[in-house]
């Protein structure tokens, strides 16, 4: 528990409550996300775990029917931003809260727009400085070399485990400070599964990693901390950081 | 067939390719306002419960009337209110508002086809709603969409040949005018029949080549 105190909150939950219609998903719960460190979320399909991870980049806000009640909070460049303001601008937040999904979804585009597209859109015009950034984000999620010389094919040509690694890179080019990642590997076979884990531990000292998974084994070679969604409450299950 | 006469044709055809001709431009502009109007309206309904609703009437109401009777309110009875429309311009807005609510259908479902990852992924990109739909959705939707619109040309240029009853020497109207001049019905109006026929059937082999070109596509994304 000591460990726990001197570690820097990234996120922070207190009674948060998550409503989409009439269907209460998540139930006054609390917690903090720590920096620097892969906090896993288990437990059963159904019990809220992507919703949380949709409250952490604010992307519940396109839900017309979800209510949020209670105090949410993420710490961006040293200043705290609410969560749970549904008028907030997003489009900065999640520029810098990441976010890869279960099923990998390249843009219909080339290998080389998926990644650079986000810098366009956030007003990098320097085309030296995007295929850079291109080049390096390509690099940590260990894809360069295999795509070097089809930068300009179809991302969708991709295997399932490249385009997975593609959507990192994507993220990743952002420099975002937090990468939530929704069953990152549930798609793809062991050895493209292993690559991605493999990115996640280098990923940690950059960045903040809050992921769900259904693969306790996973979770156990990965997690810093982990904690167990089940009918829309969130509890603790370690009780230190131990990494 | 002794009765043919062969001739009537070679001494009329200038008149109907020049009649074809105007069908065609006719039927061109009045697509371009069917695209905007449809891909408007389809892009609204398929975005927001409000202007599924708002626009619902318009969309029932010009698929569930003759379009003669839509092209007869807008020449000949939107005067009675003091609106004065030439007969081309009723000819644009009438082919361009009926297509439209057909057209706003195509790219409703087209954009209901588009797989709702790609939506989430440009949010959690940054992309702003609108960012959305022109980089992300649109240009995905636009396949899927294709040969249904190139199929809806066909079938607007068909229905060109009712603005002949605006006075709009289209094909079918030169027919008739030809028709009054030779008296040759069954020459004149099957040489219509065939330039019709060659124009729509051409419409058609682009549409199933695209339909191809883009099934793979498609394919492609799943």
């Amino acid at each position: 528990m000591t460990t726990a105190m001197t570690e820097t909150t990234k996120i922070r939950l207190a009674d948060f409550s998550f409503r989409y219609g009439k269907n209460e998903v998540l139930r006054q719960i609390s917690g903090q996300f720590f920096e620097n460190r892969l906090t896993a979320i288990v437990g059963p399909s159904g019990s809220g775990k992507s919703t949380l991870l949709s409250v952490c980049n604010r992307l519940w806000t396109e839900l017309p029917e979800a209510k949020v009640a209670g105090k949410a909070e993420i710490q961006l460049g040293g200043e705290w931003r609410d969560l749970c303001d549904r008028r907030a601008p997003s489009q900065q937040l999640r520029r810098k809260v990441g976010m890869v999904f279960q099923t990998p979804n390249p843009l219909p585009m080339s290998i080389f727009r998926n990644v650079a597209f986000p810098l366009k859109l956030a007003g990098i015009r320097d085309r030296e400085e995007i295929a850079q950034r291109v080049e390096d984000s390509l690099h940590r999620t260990l894809l360069w070399d295999e795509v070097k010389k089809r930068l300009d094919s179809d991302a969708r040509l991709l295997s399932g485990g490249q385009q997975q690694r593609l959507c990192i890179a994507r993220s990743l080019v952002l420099e975002p400070e937090v990468l939530l990642l929704d069953e990152p590997t549930s798609a793809l076979d062991r050895t493209a599964a292993a690559g991605i884990e493999e990115l996640l531990i280098g990923l940690k000292k950059d960045c903040t990693l809050v992921m769900v998974s259904h693969y306790l084994e996973q979770v156990e070679r990965l997690a810093d901390g982990v904690f167990e969604m089940s009918g829309g409450i969130l509890r603790r299950l370690d009780s230190t950081y131990s990494r | 067939m002794d009765d043919f006469r062969f001739d009537i044709l070679l001494l009329t055809h200038r008149d109907l390719l020049a009649g074809a001709w105007i069908s065609v431009k006719i039927t061109s502009l009045s697509f371009v306002v069917a695209l905007i109007v449809g891909g408007v309206v389809g892009t609204a309904r398929s975005r927001s419960p409000f202007w599924r609703k708002a626009l619902g009437p318009y969309v029932e109401f010009m698929r569930g009337t003759p379009l003669l009777i839509q092209l007869f309110f807008l020449y000949y009875g939107l005067p009675t209110v003091g609106i004065n429309l030439d007969s081309l311009t009723a000819a644009y807005l009438g082919l361009g508002l009926n297509s439209g609510a057909y057209i706003s259908e195509i790219f409703r479902g087209a954009l209901s086809g588009v797989a709702k990852g790609q939506e989430e992924a440009a949010f959690s990109l940054g992309l702003t709603e609108i960012q959305t739909l022109i980089h992300v959705l649109l240009p995905q939707a636009l396949r899927t969409a294709m040969p249904p619109l190139v199929n809806g040309f066909s079938a607007m240029l068909k229905d060109s040949s009712l603005i002949s009853v605006l006075a709009i020497t289209e094909l079918t109207r030169i027919g008739q005018l030809v028709y009054t001049r030779t008296f040759r019905a069954f020459e004149i109006y099957l040489a219509v029949a065939i330039i019709y026929f060659v124009l729509t059937y051409s419409f058609t082999l682009l549409s199933r080549r695209l339909e191809y070109r883009f099934g793979t596509s498609a394919r492609l994304a799943l």
